[in-house]
Parts: C-alpha cells; sequence; structure tokens
C-alpha cells in the first residue's frame, strides 16, 4: 500500500515548542528584570555609600585643619563646591568688657554650603557652621602707639530701625576687615600713620598741641560705610578729624586730606582731662563726652562733662554743658577718667561711666531716649588708670580699678546706686601695668608676672615674665 | 488481481511517527524549559535573598550613618563648650541626656531598657528589645528658627509663625549657654510661644532656637519568630519629642546591635567594647565601630567621629 504525503501537513510541535520558548524567555526575562531591579537598588545604596565615605573623610580632614575651602574642588570624579553663605563674630555676654569699640568675639561663626558630586550628579547639600578665632586687636600698651582697630559689631542684635541705619541694604558692612590695621605713632609735631604696612606722615606744627598729647579713635557706621573718627587733644586744644575707612586701606591721599583739616568745633571746652567717643542715640553718629577738670577756691576738684555733638547744619561739633560733679575733694586731675560702654556690641546709646577721686558716676542713657538716669557711688579708692567696665550679666557689671601693687573688683548693680564694698587684691611689692579682661578672665601683667585671674578671685595661673 | 486504492491529495492528521517526533521534541524543549524556568527561578531566589539582605545591611548603615553624622543642633555658636541649662520645669529619671551637652550617648539596651517600656506605655512587642545589645542615642534637630528680639518673661518672639506644640523640647542658644525649654503653648496669630519656664541666660535677636528630639536606634522584638522559632528583630527607632514617644521598625531582620569605640594612643587605633554608657562627643573618640547581623550574617560600618 502506498501512501501519498500530503503538501499541507497540519503538525503543531514547532509553535508549541515557540510558544513553551516565549513563556519561558517572558518568565525568565520578568525574572533578570526584578533581580536587576533589586541589583540596581543595591548598586545605588553601594554609590551611596560611597559617597558617604568620601564625605565623612573630608568633613574629617576639616575637622582636623579647622578650615575649609572655598570655592570647587575635584577629586577623583567628585566635585565638591563650598560656598560661604554668611560669617558672623559670636560675643559672650557673661564677664566680658564692654567699653565701646572693644567688643571681642570669642570666635567667628562661618556657615558654608558644601555639595557633593559624583561624576557631575549630585549627591548631597548640607550646611557646615565652622568656627574660627577672630583677627587681633591691639591695646595701647605704649602710649606712643595708638592701634587703630576696626570694631568687632553684632549686627544680627541690631535692632531693624540699627541695621537700616548702619548696615547697606544686604544688611553687611562694606569692607569686612576686622580687628588690627594699623596704628599712630606720637611724636611732638608729626603723627606717623602705619596702615598695611604703608606709612604716611600727618603734621602736627600748626596745632599748638603740648608734647604730652593724646588721641582718641572713634567710629561711625552708617549704610554699610565706616569712618573713623580721630580727637586730637591737650589740655587746652580739641582737634577732630574724620576720613572714611575704604580711603585708609586705599586712597592715602584723600586721608592726608582728610586728616589736614579738623573739623570746626563750636564753645570748645577747655582743662581737658579726659575724653572718650559715645552715642547719644542708636542711629547716629558718635559724639565726644568731655571731662574737664577745675580746682574750688577750697582745692576741691570739679569735673564739667561736656557733649560735643556734630551739628550737619553748621558742619561742626557743637559743645554743651551736661553737668558738674563736685565734692570730689583734694585729689590729682589724673584721678579723673570717662568711659562709654556699649554692652550689646551694636553701637547703640552709651551709658558714660565717670570715675573722679573716689567717685563713680553713672550717666544711663540706654532706656530713655530724653532723659539721663544720674547714679553717684562711692569707691574704696581712687584711681590713676581708666577703669574697667566687664559685663556679670543682664543685671550687673563688674568694675575694675588698679593703682600701684593692688586691684579692686566692685559689682555694680545695673541701672541702681548700688556697689559693692570689696577687699583689694594686693600683689606685694609688685606695681600692676595693666589689667585685660578677656576670654572671661582677668590678666593681670606686672613687671615680674602674668597673673590670671577669674572673676570669683581664684589665681588660675601665675606665669614669670 | 491488484487493487489499485486511490489516495487522496488532501491527507488529514499525522502519522504515528510524527507523533512521536512531535512528542518527543515537545518534551525535550519542555523539559528545558522546565529547567530553565527551575534553575532561574532558584538564581532568582537566592539572588533575591542575597540582595534583600545587601539592601538591608547597606540601609542598616546608611540609617545609622545618617543618624550620627547629623546628631546635634546647629546652633552658630556650636553647642559642645556651652553649658547646658534644664530649663523645661521637669526633670525625669533617666532622661538626664535631653538636659546635658552630650548629643551622642551608647550603651548597653538594659540600661535604657525601662525608659524605653515606660515611654512606650506596653506598645512593645515580645521582648520589646533585643537583650546584650547595644543602643545608639541622640540629639536630633529637627526644625531651627531665630529670635525676633530678647525674651520677656516666658514668651519667646519670632520674625514668623512655628509649628511647635505643647510639650516640645526646644534649645536656646549662645555663646555661653544653652538653655533647653519647653513650649506651654504656641500663639501662631503673634508669632510667639510661651514657655514652661523662663531661660536663665541671656539671650537677644537673632539667637538660635531649635526643636530636637531624642532618638534611639536599638534592636526591637517584632513579636514575630521565623521556622526555627527564633524570635525576628529589626533596627528600631524610638523618638521622645518631649509631648510623646514613638518606636517604628525601620529595617527587618537586624540583629545583635553593637557598637565599639576607638582611641588613639600613638598613632595607633584602638578599639574597645562599650562596657557601660558613655557619651561620645564628651571625650576625645575617634571613630565608632557599628556591627549588627541581617539574617545572620554580620557586618559592619566605621563612623569617623
Amino acid at each position: 500500500m502506498f501512501l501519498k504525503k500530503t503538501n499541507h501537513q497540519n503538525g503543531s510541535a514547532l509553535i508549541m515548542a515557540m510558544i513553551f520558548g516565549f513563556v519561558v524567555l517572558v518568565c525568565v526575562s520578568s525574572l533578570t528584570y526584578v533581580a536587576r531591579y533589586d541589583l540596581l537598588s543595591a548598586k545605588s545604596l553601594v554609590e551611596g555609600e560611597s559617597s558617604e565615605q568620601i564625605e565623612e573623610q573630608y568633613i574629617s580632614q576639616v575637622n582636623s585643619k579647622n578650615a575649609i575651602a572655598l570655592g570647587n574642588r575635584k577629586i577623583g570624579y567628585y566635585d565638591i563646591d563650598n560656598t560661604l553663605v554668611q560669617s558672623q563674630p559670636l560675643f559672650s555676654h557673661k564677664n566680658v568688657a564692654v567699653a565701646l569699640y572693644g567688643g571681642d568675639p570669642t570666635a567667628i561663626s562661618d556657615e558654608v554650603s558644601h555639595s557633593l558630586s559624583y561624576k557631575g550628579e549630585h549627591k548631597l547639600t548640607k550646611n557646615i557652621i565652622l568656627k574660627h578665632l577672630p583677627k587681633h586687636s591691639m591695646f595701647d600698651y605704649n602710649e606712643a602707639y595708638v592701634p587703630i582697630n576696626i570694631p568687632y559689631i553684632d549686627t544680627e542684635r541690631m535692632t531693624e530701625q540699627q541695621q537700616n541705619y548702619h548696615l547697606n541694604k544686604t544688611k553687611k558692612t562694606n569692607i569686612k576687615k576686622h580687628g588690627f590695621v594699623g596704628y599712630f605713632e606720637k611724636e611732638k609735631t608729626w603723627l606717623l600713620l602705619v596702615v598695611d604696612d604703608k606709612a604716611k606722615v600727618i603734621n602736627l606744627q600748626n596745632l599748638d598741641l603740648d608734647d604730652n598729647y593724646k588721641l582718641k579713635i572713634g567710629w561711625s557706621l552708617v549704610k554699610g560705610v565706616w569712618s573713623m573718627y580721630l580727637a586730637v587733644y591737650d589740655k587746652e586744644h580739641l582737634y577732630i578729624y574724620k576720613t572714611k575707612l575704604a580711603d585708609l586701606l586705599q586712597n592715602s591721599a584723600q586721608v592726608t586730606i582728610d586728616l589736614a583739616s579738623p573739623i570746626e568745633i563750636i564753645t570748645a571746652p577747655s582743662q581737658i582731662q579726659d575724653l572718650t567717643w559715645y552715642y547719644t542715640q542708636n542711629n547716629g553718629l558718635p559724639s565726644l563726652a568731655v571731662a574737664s577738670v577745675y580746682y574750688e577756691e577750697e582745692g576741691s576738684l570739679s569735673v564739667r562733662t561736656f557733649d560735643l555733638s556734630f551739628n550737619a547744619e553748621k558742619n561742626a561739633y557743637i559743645g554743651d554743658l551736661k553737668d558738674s560733679i563736685n565734692g570730689i575733694g583734694r585729689v590729682a586731675a589724673n584721678k579723673v577718667h570717662i568711659e562709654s560702654l556699649d554692652p550689646e556690641f551694636t553701637l547703640s546709646k552709651s551709658p558714660l561711666y565717670i570715675v573722679a577721686g573716689t567717685k563713680l558716676v553713672v550717666y544711663n542713657v540706654a532706656n530713655n531716649e530724653y532723659k539721663v538716669q544720674k547714679f553717684t557711688m562711692l569707691l574704696e579708692q581712687g584711681t590713676s588708670h581708666d577703669p574697667i567696665v566687664v559685663k556679670k550679666n543682664a543685671y550687673s557689671y563688674f568694675v575694675i580699678t588698679y593703682q600701684g601693687d593692688s586691684y579692686l573688683q566692685y559689682l555694680y548693680t545695673k541701672e541702681s546706686d548700688m556697689i559693692n564694698k570689696p577687699e583689694p587684691k594686693i600683689y606685694l611689692d609688685e606695681k600692676i601695668q595693666r589689667i585685660v579682661v578677656k576670654y572671661g578672665l582677668k590678666f593681670i601683667v606686672t613687671k615680674k608676672h602674668l597673673y590670671i585671674d577669674d572673676f570669683e578671685n581664684n589665681q588660675l595661673n601665675k606665669i614669670n615674665l | 488481481m491488484f487493487h489499485f486504492r486511490k489516495t487522496k491529495k488532501t491527507q488529514q492528521g499525522i502519522t504515528l511517527t510524527e507523533l512521536l517526533v512531535a512528542m518527543t521534541i515537545s518534551v525535550i524543549v519542555v523539559g528545558m524549559g522546565f529547567k530553565i524556568y527551575l534553575s532561574s527561578k532558584q538564581i532568582y531566589k537566592s539572588n533575591k535573598n542575597s540582595t534583600i539582605t545587601d539592601v538591608r545591611e547597606l540601609s542598616a548603615k546608611k540609617v545609622i550613618y545618617d543618624a550620627i553624622s547629623s546628631a546635634g543642633l546647629s546652633c552658630k555658636y556650636g553647642a559642645k563648650t556651652q553649658k547646658y541649662l534644664n530649663r523645661t520645669g521637669d526633670f525625669e529619671v533617666g532622661n538626664d541626656f535631653v538636659y546635658d551637652s552630650s548629643t551622642i550617648r551608647v550603651g548597653d539596651i538594659s540600661d535604657i531598657g525601662d525608659y524605653i517600656k515606660t515611654n512606650l506605655a506596653g506598645s512593645c512587642k515580645g521582648l520589646c528589645y533585643q537583650p546584650n545589645s547595644n543602643f545608639i542615642m541622640l540629639k536630633k534637630e529637627s526644625s531651627f528658627t531665630k529670635l525676633a528680639s530678647a525674651p520677656v518673661n516666658l514668651t519667646l518672639k519670632f520674625d514668623e509663625s512655628v509649628s511647635w506644640t505643647q510639650g516640645d523640647y526646644l534649645a536656646l542658644c549662645n555663646n555661653d549657654d544653652v538653655d533647653v525649654v519647653k513650649v506651654e503653648n504656641n500663639n501662631k496669630e503673634n508669632n510667639d510661644i510661651r514657655l514652661a519656664a523662663t531661660p536663665y541666660s541671656e539671650y537677644g535677636k537673632g539667637d538660635y532656637v531649635g526643636k530636637f528630639d531624642i532618638n534611639i536606634l536599638y534592636i526591637g522584638d517584632t513579636g514575630e519568630k521565623d521556622e526555627q522559632g527564633n524570635i525576628l528583630y529589626s533596627l528600631n527607632l524610638f523618638t521622645n519629642n518631649g509631648s510623646s514617644s514613638t518606636s517604628y521598625a525601620l529595617i527587618d531582620r537586624v540583629s545583635d546591635l553593637k557598637v565599639r569605640y576607638a582611641l588613639a594612643n600613638n598613632k595607633k587605633l584602638h578599639w574597645h567594647n562599650v562596657q557601660k554608657t558613655i557619651d561620645i562627643d564628651k571625650m576625645d573618640y575617634e571613630a565608632l565601630k557599628v556591627s549588627f547581623k541581617v539574617d545572620g550574617k554580620n557586618f559592619e560600618r566605621v563612623i569617623l567621629v
């Protein structure tokens, strides 16, 4: 029997095999996809961990160096970008000297925006806050040299009105420099001005000053522009100059012009013993508070306090007698000192402290615009050095006076006439040359030693000099 | 005589041989298919388990690293040198971490076991936590702002309203002190809040105020067991914001959390086990080594501090 093979065979094995194959392919593909997806999650986490480790090492390096480089930096495939967001001085409000322009920050706080990218892909952004020490300021330890220190101020604590008056539109000062930038060197008939190692001679020959004339530097800050005020004075003469900080740093020709022509003074005080720059209002230019001394017929010292404020219409400073302190007794004129304070470091209205013999007179204009509070207290002894006023806390100040081998630390309750009677701290056979308050401690300098005391009068250290 | 049968031109069906061949091929193909499928499934399962373990491990490392690296307050003054003052108006025993200067504390879980159990008020499952494991306790800032003016008695004023609520812990920060205070109520209309007690130190405009929580990473009992009857643990986050406490299981199957710390001696690192509760930022520790198990496998991560 012969069977003829048909041309149209309807078998299905291949199709079935293909269907099975396809099903298997789909199953395997989907499993592979899911596995791949999970692996991608793991890969992403691993990449994240690598970035974290790079970041960790970088932060550790920043920590150990206590410095962070601004700008862009490439490490292999990693891009690190650091931008300074803000830089602020940080002030302590406990056991700090609060003389006007004497703000001494404990640190400068820099806030840096830090971002990390890997192969162009952004990985993280964080803000890093880093503290570093402020630029130093100088003391006028030797009277022949008067340092120029650009004051550190606390712009954050300024009120909205103060910020509008003192700062520019970005609520900052135009010049970022702070601390010591130069000095005046006093000679008989001329002044040497040295800023950034560039010297300039200022002629004083025509001013008829005594040989032991003095300088007092003041500052104004208006719309972000710092200006330096210079009072040059002796017993019978007073001259006031003004120049912009920007010129002081970069335009010495303009400084020469500015310091050649004093601003006119109408009704200038005489018998000047001491003076200080101070503020009569929160948003204003500095005025001068002058302590003039006179002896009554019976030989008792009396002090007259003058205010010299700038009158824009007359383009002159106008002197005005504000108060008299009598009954001081038979004391030397060098026992009269006048100090102005800036407890908030915001260039606000300044309380004035006058020590005259054993009298301490406090003029407090801080709380009332129109009425000056006056408090008179008696100290244990007078002093031939400027008193140091230290803020203990929001309610009280320490007033430190020193003379010869001892110093006294009074505790004065703010806005009152309450002051304690302390025991003197004596350094036998040593003369105190200077007391400096820094880091919440007292540094007492004698010819032989440097003593470090806290404000509970515990001696923490004694260093041979 | 031969009889010739006329064959049809179109034949329906297939021959037995064809059927056998087709079936054989089909069986081979299907067999191969199943074999491929089963082995793929097995590989997938193994890969999946391995990947899940990897993901758990990496996630746990990330959670721990993020928690430690972001611990503390972003106070511009720093937050280590200041004196911490408890001005919350209360003092809860075992809660001293809230009021002191430490940012990271580690120790044996039994040291804070009662604290966790008490604060979770019975919502713990099983043993609540894994015995003989360590914990990592952190201060975690959740939001911050600046003072618009100096505090007046119990009131803090801000430039804009804040979302803080009664009982929240806040830290007020200046150069010398950190006052830990507690919110009594929030007056959103006046952009101010009232505190439970007055701050002690002197604060002014621009000073930092931040809300913070107390976070604890620890190994929690899930209340479940595996096929062998072993307790299943997870990496948990306990958080206390002052008014309430909660605990979340972050990553399953994580157990045996242990922390070691490194001290440098002659430029060499020496690793020490945590024997008692210690504050990491109060001493010169160089690094922490955090180890844990995921599905019984050991992992560790070194974190520079």
